[in-house]
């Protein structure tokens, strides 16, 4: 599929700064943590299962983790998530993928998301939209509800 | 269908919606059906490399994911679009692209302004 390829999202943005630089922003916990409003105690290392909690006004205090793909000095950075998923491991994960390519401007960050066919799509979206449990356990009971229903 | 089992459809089928797109056969029928709904499985085949009997599975494969209705007309076998779903899953996504978007902003942001 190409195009209009419902399985994949696909960002970009265009920063004025050297690679180098982004590539920090990127991979430092630290500095993560602050433009992706989250904290966490552990470093980045490719298998690394990193623990967060959002610092996000809309979904403060919610944890969630990643684990780390790949890292590629100055050319990518790719993790696996299913923020919002109720138990690790229960579904299947999304992956992400930071691109950065140099541009006479400064750096292209692309960010691609695939994998949404093996992942319940409702609670990804909502993962950071709805406050601290409820969401979870909200859809947890309702989920329970609907499977005694539907049996 | 009852009412809690539509609602759970809406809830946990979005998956099966993508997993059920990933074809490209599939896609094909979703985009006729986008131009066309309902259709017979008789047009639906014409044009198609496939027998009418793969069309066939493949439709009831997007009707399995709530994408696509099978109904009758005479001795005739429909299927039609159901658009609320696809519209469901299309929401999502859009709400995930906007958080991708937010977060690439607060990058920008923190970079630049270093």
């Amino acid at each position: 599929m190409t195009g209009s390829e419902p399985t994949k999202i696909e960002r970009k943005t265009l920063i004025r700064a050297p690679r180098s630089r982004v590539w920090q922003a990127l991979t430092t916990p630290q500095e993560f943590c602050q433009w992706f409003s989250c904290e966490t105690k552990d470093s980045f290392e490719v298998g690394n299962r990193i623990e967060l909690a959002s610092t996000h006004p809309l979904s403060k205090g919610k944890g969630f983790y990643f684990i780390v793909e790949r890292l590629e000095p100055e050319h990518t950075f790719a993790w696996r998530w299913h923020p919002g998923s109720a138990k690790p491991g229960e579904d299947g994960t999304t992956l992400v993928e930071f691109h950065l390519e140099e541009v006479p401007e400064g750096t292209m960050v692309t960010v691609v998301e695939t994998g949404f066919d093996r992942i319940s799509l409702a609670r990804r979206a909502k993962a950071f939209t709805e406050n601290g449990r409820g969401w979870d356990l909200q859809l947890e009971a309702f989920e329970k509800y609907a499977g005694s229903q539907a049996a | 269908m009852p009412a809690a089992k539509r609602r759970k459809s809406k809830s946990a089928q979005s998956a099966a919606i993508f997993a059920a797109l990933g074809d490209e056969t599939r896609l094909r029928l979703v985009a006729r059906l986008c131009a066309n709904s309902p259709a017979s499985i008789t047009h639906l085949t014409v044009g198609c490399q496939i027998s009418r009997q793969a069309v066939t599975k493949h439709l009831h494969v997007l009707a399995r994911a709530g994408l696509v209705r099978g109904l009758r007309r005479g001795r005739e076998s429909l299927f039609a679009l159901e658009t609320a779903q696809l519209a469901q899953a299309r929401r999502y996504l859009d709400t995930i692209s906007e958080q991708w978007d937010d977060a690439l902003r607060r990058l920008k942001l923190f970079v630049e302004n270093d």
